[in-house]
């Protein structure tokens, strides 16, 4: 796994890069998935999210989002594993005990315990492990990425015990729903940014290629650097 | 994460270290005052606030958005940052043309996503001094029925005096990205600056 994401990440040497900005020597593939990621949102997301926003109550939503996040719990314990986080880790697993006797899956007492859910992916255990971040990559249905954080993001389907192909027989078509609801969640939680990005903005891939890859860095970093702010008085 | 003995140790001791380094470090004389860079994102925090609540038409808060940006920031040395590679190659009138066309431009684009802040309430909640970046200062717009949203004022003095040099939006350098955006509409121009500057100005900038 770490071999193939170097070896994505190898293609990235080349021209300086300068400030937000992330070598994109696939542009003309690239704004070709992100043509058609566009197209899906028009017609599928951007509607499934409005449908989600006026349709699903508080409740709903609630239970949704514990029910996601309480699944989520191997990925996180893994990852958080993987990156030396082992207290982090431990609290994954007892977060998903209290969750899971206290409020069967889809409450959050351990949140009011002080064990709030504390994300992270492959990606990040990557970008932990010293894997470079790699060129720009929009890839169909999986949106925008770097190519380590594009690798984390198919790695995961694949790997993620509860995740969208695997799981137990029974359980796949409850899990499926759930990843739908999710999408159509998130769509609508960052309904500003999204539509911002993709219908007012000059030149949408670019703007998303520039948001994206910022976010995430900062996001990687835990925060603002000095390295990531803006520089106007150089040269 | 909860916070044990161990780890406010921790912090408490990688304090105790930045202050002494802080301390033996010679003060900059370029560095700006958090408590300064505080006070104009105070004032200019302020003034968005009441150009939200004026009620005015779109056309005067377009024009008042735009005398706000030429008050409170660096535009030259914005203008210069967002044209990116094309500024080296471009004649003085250009330079000059660029200028005001971004003014134009800020007021036209940023006036309109003021829309979007309609009933909600921008208030300073920290500073962060980065030293020769500048202080970023940051601010949180809160609102009933929308989730809490950041913006962070990078500000610094480099240019003589005390002025917002980028502004980040949940994570995203506003200038960082338009430098981007920049390149791409003048590539898309056949690197035509002038028509370019024209379409910025005029306003005929959305993607086609």
């Amino acid at each position: 796994m770490v071999v193939a994401a170097a070896g994505l990440a190898g293609c990235a040497s080349g021209e300086p890069v300068e400030p937000g900005g992330i070598a994109d020597p696939y542009e003309s593939t690239n704004r070709g998935f992100h043509e058609f990621n566009k197209g899906v949102d028009t017609v599928l997301l951007r509607p499934a999210s409005q449908v989600y926003d006026l349709a699903m109550p508080g409740l709903g939503d609630l239970l949704l989002t514990n029910a996601v996040n309480f699944l989520r719990m191997p990925m996180n314990f893994i990852n958080h594993t993987a990156q030396g986080e082992f207290e982090q880790a431990g609290a994954d697993v007892l977060r998903t005990g209290i969750n899971l006797v206290m409020g069967l899956g889809v409450l959050d007492p351990a949140t009011e315990f002080g064990l709030p859910q504390v994300e992270t992916d492959i990606g990040e255990t990557l970008y932990v492990w010293g894997v470079d971040e790699g060129p720009y990559v929009e890839l169909p249905l999986f949106g925008p990425a770097s190519a380590r954080d594009g690798f984390g993001r198919v790695a995961e389907i694949v790997l993620d015990p509860f995740g969208f192909f695997t799981g137990y027989e029974g359980l796949q078509l409850a899990r499926r729903s759930l990843a739908v609801g999710n999408l159509a969640r998130l769509r609508a939680d960052n309904t500003n940014v999204i539509d911002q990005a993709l219908y007012e903005s000059e030149d949408s891939y670019v703007t998303t290629r520039a948001g994206y890859i910022q976010y995430r860095r900062r996001q990687l970093a835990g925060g603002a650097t000095e390295e990531s702010l803006t520089d106007v008085f150089a040269d | 994460m909860t916070m044990n003995r161990r780890t406010v140790l921790k912090a408490s001791l990688a304090g105790a270290i930045a202050a002494a380094v802080g301390l033996s470090l010679p003060t900059s004389a370029r560095a700006v005052e958090v408590g300064e860079a505080r006070a104009l994102i105070e004032s200019v925090v302020g003034e968005i606030t009441g150009l939200i609540q004026s009620g005015k038409s779109a056309e005067a808060q377009r024009l008042e958005f735009s005398e706000i940006f030429r008050r409170n920031a660096a535009v030259p040395e914005i203008t210069r940052f967002v044209m990116g590679q094309a500024w080296r190659e471009m004649s003085d009138a250009q330079k000059a043309k660029a200028e005001n066309a971004l003014v134009s431009y800020v007021g036209r684009v940023y006036a309109g996503l003021l829309n979007d802040y309609q009933g909600q309430t921008l208030e300073v909640t920290g500073a962060q001094d980065f030293g020769a970046k500048g202080v970023l200062v940051t601010s949180r717009a809160r609102g009933a029925s929308v989730e809490d949203s950041t913006v962070e004022w990078q500000v610094s003095d480099r240019s003589g005096s005390v002025q917002v040099v980028d502004v980040v939006a949940e994570g995203v350098s506003l200038l960082q990205t338009q430098r981007q955006e920049f390149a791409a509409m003048i590539d898309r121009r056949n690197g035509d600056v002038d028509r370019f500057l024209e379409d910025l100005a005029a306003g005929n900038v959305a993607e086609g």
